[in-house]
């Protein structure tokens, strides 16, 4: 088992399930995409290092999630655990990836590191900004098998 | 043959023989050893034999040369006379066990396994295996950890878990295997593999049944070194499960040893390091190991009451200072979740010269409990509650005072706080309390809510969304688990009930939850028969009286809230619940009453001198709707009485019902009636009166069908055929086969092709107000099956041969089938059925495509190989359908096929992958959000597709 970099990290508790509204089962009426459907999306992706997910973690965080549907934008925040975590890009390049798959493609995504949260922050910003960069390292078969880890749900314990 | 068919003579003689031929050439010794396995069966078995057959065969025989069948013989000749001539075979002592080892050493069948770990405990009862011990225990311990799985169909039937389980009774089988045994088990549980670490400690708690303390002694700390890794680093939730109850085990045994000299130290010392271990991560609630520490702690602590004082003496403090020490709200629900930890587990406590060591905390303990519950965050609120109830289920802790303030405050929490959570958590506390401290509840509890309650109605506009009656309600119903307390509170449910029915003008939904409250309380108590005879003299006598009220006073009311249908229905489940449960003489009773009234008219008798505007004749067409929908209610007594609660003068009855359902135009009236008449068809003695009776009603109805008339005679006799057919399949009545028959002509006569579906339905639904088992119906075993395969030739027949517009007719039906008949049945028809389900999604029919997409889910889970030949068929329709803009319901139910579908094998989705993967890129943007969802679900699962297949 490889050595672990935080053996004892904090664990916060995970928000309730969404409550169906009378208008989301309403066939007519439109439901706008807002920040707490994208956290949803991305709250169960799997931390790299430990059996938890990026909520428990509080990687991942409701009020970092922005969303602009006007402008078709969606910005998130996040938060490593610690500020030398050598995991910020993988789990940067995670939520983008998860993002990708699972957003209508009319939306432009930024993912960046919380600022001050980050020893290296401009630099892995700037990784996970470039979208060549990040095509390229979903080329990279190990890689990508990694970033998929992350994103396959264990399907017993997130239902 | 016969176990005593040969005599002592003839026994010896073939024994003799079969022995002689051992020394014959090699390959004869097969059929002798099955010669002398049917000499060691028989009773007659001579003095001296059976030693003389075991020398001979270890003798003459190398078994682990022979075939898998012959090597059996060998063991079963050793298992049969270990069972009836052990005292001829123990002087054999330890030469015995030499041959038995010799006999097992290599054995590779699982099936001679099970046998060979059946053999080794005996050997180790009663031979003496003192110089072979670590040889037996070799030659058994070699296989674990049992790595073994049957291979498909496997007819032999050895299961992994039979193997494990005769394995762990080998190696848990006497302590003088412990020196050999624990530290192979300790290497097992350092290994990777996550189902040997789970053998490893199930077999070393199974050891601690046998094994004694000092056995222990050397190897308990690796032993500890190990449980701590598993359970500090939770990967597997079932190998920590496994440590730790091998863990209280282990402590359980050392605890045994405390009476004898020396092992005091070995309890305490074992402890001593436990808590030194675990005690630095108690202090650090904020970080993850703090609950997997108290964990430790906790099942060492359930091991015995030693333990139990020595670990909660020195945890409670620690826990109680971190406490107060942290004020994070998170920090100090962590604590108190540990702390509750060891409450629930000194409930285990029960030593006899020593107090709960918990009691020894009380005053430090409640103060706390009782300060949280006024805390501001709802969290520590409810653990608060928590701890307050723990605290409460010790016996012997807490003093009545505190109950009652615990019962104050819970109430207090129940009325006024502010989250939902709380309130929820504090109505649970109460219902606890109430089935544990009655009295508590009546005296203090009770008369506050009565109070709330009578406030509550003079004041109706009562603002707090919490505080209303109905919550009021719901609380009283809650707490309604005992029969001193529902005695009180079912009349004050039945007083606001009939308060409400004399107000003109109501909220519907009042009365409905009040039924609501009454129907909860009935049905968990109901089987106890105090709270019965109470339900039957009181409740039961006034719903009949109020509900006859309703119907007879009909001309000066407008509306009336017993007429509304959901609260008819709610208020017949009452009167059925109970009438289900009446012995025999009150049911005869019920019946004597029920038809006087509602047959003859005779309503005096439940009304007495109260008023009555009219006659009441709920069996007549041409009375008011108001009245004849009272047959749910006439429905609910008679059809939920025992089997051998006659009615009397049934088949005029019968009659009268049939012609009521073909006259109604009323439907609810209409359906009440026809489930009337079938239950009571279902339940009627068998006889030569009953098939006349059934014979005559076929032709009266065929001739009602099959004639020229308005389309209402038409309905109304298919409607009574239908449920008639369902109550002869159910109970299995020869005709019955004569009235499915005529049920499959309906699809092709066009005045009935609309209905004839509905038919399968009423027949392979279950409806909770008739013909239930709890309803005493006659049901006979696997109807749905003799069902399904009696009609499924023909709908299938029948969708070929139709014409287009009839097929979803077909269909429908089909739909119905496949949605009641049981899983295993409806898989070995299956193939030929998958391309009429392809069909049904492409009637546009929103019930028929969901019930359809319903059942393709399960099978592409139970049948995932049929379904996956038609992947591209499907695909195309779930993708179509995943976009259907008329119901959200199909677009949810398309994309959770889709989902559903990577689950099938690999090589059969991969091609689809690409098409999938784009295709679902547009749903992702559908308007409703929880299409989104599950776009984004199936459309993940797709993508990863790839990384499963690795």
């Amino acid at each position: 088992m490889p050595i672990l970099e935080n053996v004892n990290p904090e664990i916060h508790q995970k928000a309730s399930a969404r409550e169906i509204t009378h208008a989301e089962e309403d066939d007519d009426v439109v439901d706008e995409i807002d920040g707490r459907e994208i956290f949803d999306l991305i709250r169960n992706i799997n931390d790299p290092e430990h059996p938890l997910s990026l909520e428990e973690l509080n990687v991942v965080e409701n009020s970092r999630v922005h969303v602009d549907n006007a402008q078709n934008r969606v910005m998130v925040d996040f938060t490593p655990t610690i500020p030398h975590c050598s995991m910020a890009t993988l789990i940067g390049l995670s939520i983008r990836v998860k993002l990708l798959r699972s957003l209508p493609n009319r939306f432009k995504v930024d993912v960046r590191i919380t600022p001050g949260t980050h020893a290296s922050e401009e630099a892995v910003n700037k990784q996970l900004a470039d979208k060549e960069r990040v095509a390229a390292a979903l080329e990279n078969s190990h890689l990508l098998e990694v970033v998929n880890q992350c994103l396959s749900s264990n399907k017993t314990s997130s239902e | 043959l016969p176990k005593d068919f040969l005599t002592i003579k003839e026994v010896e003689l073939l024994v003799n023989f079969f022995s002689d031929r051992l020394k014959d050439h090699h390959s004869v010794t097969p059929h002798v050893l099955f010669g002398l396995l049917a000499m060691s069966t028989f009773t007659h078995l001579p003095p001296g034999s059976g030693q003389q057959m075991v020398k001979e065969v270890s003798k003459e025989v190398h078994v682990q040369s022979l075939a898998q069948a012959d090597r059996r013989s060998a063991y079963s000749i050793l298992i049969n006379l270990l069972h009836t001539k052990m005292e001829e075979l123990k002087p054999m002592g330890a030469d015995f066990v030499y041959n038995f080892i010799q006999t097992m050493d290599g054995e590779r069948d699982p099936r001679n396994l099970v046998l060979a770990f059946n053999i080794v405990p005996v050997i180790v009862q009663n031979f003496p295996i003192g110089m072979f011990a670590e040889e037996l225990f070799e030659v058994t311990s070699c296989y674990f950890p049992i790595d073994f799985t049957p291979p498909p169909n496997d007819p032999h039937g050895v299961t992994k878990d039979e193997l494990v389980l005769g394995l762990q009774r080998c190696m848990a089988a006497t302590p003088l295997f412990a020196q050999y045994c624990l530290p192979l088990l300790i290497e097992k549980m350092t290994s990777d593999v996550q189902s040997a670490k789970k053998d490893a400690f199930h077999t070393l708690a199974k050891c601690t049944e046998t094994y004694a303390a000092k056995d222990f002694q050397e190897f308990l700390s690796s032993l500890f070194m190990c449980m701590k890794r598993e359970v500090l680093s939770g990967v597997s939730e079932m190998v920590e499960g496994a440590a730790l109850s091998a863990l209280t085990a282990v402590v359980s045994v050392l605890s045994t040893g405390v009476q004898q000299k020396n092992s005091e130290t070995l309890l305490d010392g074992f402890l001593k390091d436990i808590i030194k271990d675990c005690r630095h991560h108690l202090t650090q609630p904020e970080l993850k190991l703090m609950y997997p520490s108290g964990k430790l702690l906790q099942a060492a602590a359930a091991g015995s009451d030693q333990a139990c004082c020595i670990i909660l003496r020195e945890i409670i403090p620690l826990l109680l200072e971190q406490f107060h020490k942290h004020t994070q709200v998170l920090n100090r629900r962590s604590v108190l979740d540990v702390l509750l930890g060891f409450i629930k587990i000194s409930k285990r406590f029960n030593g006899s010269d020593e107090k709960n060591p918990v009691a020894e905390y009380k005053d430090a303990i409640m103060p706390v409990l009782f300060s949280l519950l006024s805390e501001t965050n709802f969290l520590l609120r409810c653990a608060g509650l928590t701890g307050i109830v723990g605290m409460l289920t010790l016996t012997g802790v807490t003093s009545e005072e505190e109950q009652c303030l615990a019962a104050e405050h819970m109430l207090k929490l129940v009325l006024e706080d502010t989250d939902s959570s709380v309130r929820t958590e504090a109505t649970t506390a109460l219902t606890f309390i109430s089935s544990e401290l009655t009295w508590i509840v009546c005296k203090i509890v009770l008369p506050k809510l009565v109070e709330y309650l009578k406030i509550d109605f003079m004041e109706t506009d009562q603002s707090s969304p919490h505080f209303s009656s109905g919550y009021l309600l719901n609380t009283l119903a809650a707490i309604s688990v005992h029969k001193d307390i529902i005695q009180e509170t079912v009349p004050i449910l039945y007083q606001q009930l009939e308060d409400l029915t004399n107000r003109p003008a109501t909220d519907y939904s009042e009365a409905e939850l009040c039924l609501n409250c009454i129907a909860n309380i009935v049905q968990s108590s109901v089987q106890e028969k105090e709270n019965l005879d109470f339900f039957y003299e009181d409740l039961l006598q006034k719903l009949l009286k109020i509900s006859l009220q309703s119907f007879i006073n009909y001309l000066s009311r407008t509306e009336h809230v017993l007429w509304k249908q959901d609260i008819l229905l709610k208020l017949c489940s009452v009167i059925r619940t109970i009438c289900q449960h009446l012995s025999q003489r009150q049911g005869e009773e019920m019946v004597k009453n029920v038809l006087a009234v509602y047959v003859e008219g005779q309503s005096h008798l439940w009304l007495g001198g109260a008023e009555a505007e009219g006659a009441f004749k709920p069996l007549q067409a041409s009375s008011p709707w108001q009245q004849t929908q009272a047959l749910h209610v006439f429905l609910a007594v008679i059809c939920a009485l025992h089997q051998n609660v006659l009615v009397p003068s049934l088949y005029s009855l019968l009659d009268m019902l049939v012609n009521l359902t073909l006259q109604l135009s009323h439907s609810l009236s209409q359906l009440g009636t026809v489930k009337c008449l079938a239950g009571l068809i279902n339940k009627a003695p068998q006889g030569t009166e009953l098939d006349s009776y059934l014979e005559s009603l076929k032709q009266k109805l065929e001739t009602l069908l099959n004639t020229r008339v308005e389309s209402g005679q038409h309905q109304g006799a298919a409607l009574v055929w239908q449920w008639v057919t369902k109550a002869l399949v159910l109970r299995g009545h020869p005709i019955s086969g004569k009235f499915v028959e005529k049920m499959m002509t309906f699809f092709e006569n066009s005045n009935l092709n609309k209905l004839a579906a509905d038919g399968f339905y009423i027949v392979m639904a279950e409806f909770d107000d008739v013909m239930t088992k709890h309803m005493h119906a006659i049901i006979r075993p696997l109807y749905k099956q003799r069902f399904f395969h009696l009609t499924l030739p023909g709908l299938i027949q029948g969708f070929n041969s139709t014409i287009a517009d009839r097929k979803q007719f077909y269909l429908t039906a089909l739909s119905y089938l496949l949605r009641f008949v049981p899983k295993q049945v409806l898989l070995s028809e299956l193939p030929p059925l998958v391309p009429l389900l392809v069909q049904s999604l492409l009637i546009e029919e929103v019930s028929l495509q969901l019930s359809t997409m319903t059942t393709m889910y399960d099978l592409m889970h139970d049948a995932p190989l049929i379904l996956g030949e038609y992947l591209d068929t499907l695909i195309p329709k779930f993708l179509k359908l995943s976009r259907y803009e008329p119901s959200m319901k199909v677009r949810i139910a398309a994309l959770q096929c889709l989902g559903m579908m990577t689950t099938l094998p690999q090589h059969l989705t991969t091609p689809h992958q690409k098409t999938v993967v784009r295709e679902l890129a547009h749903p992702l943007d559908d308007k409703k959000r929880l299409v989104r969802k599950e776009a984004a679900q199936a459309r993940g699962e797709w993508y990863l597709l790839e990384t499963m297949q690795k």
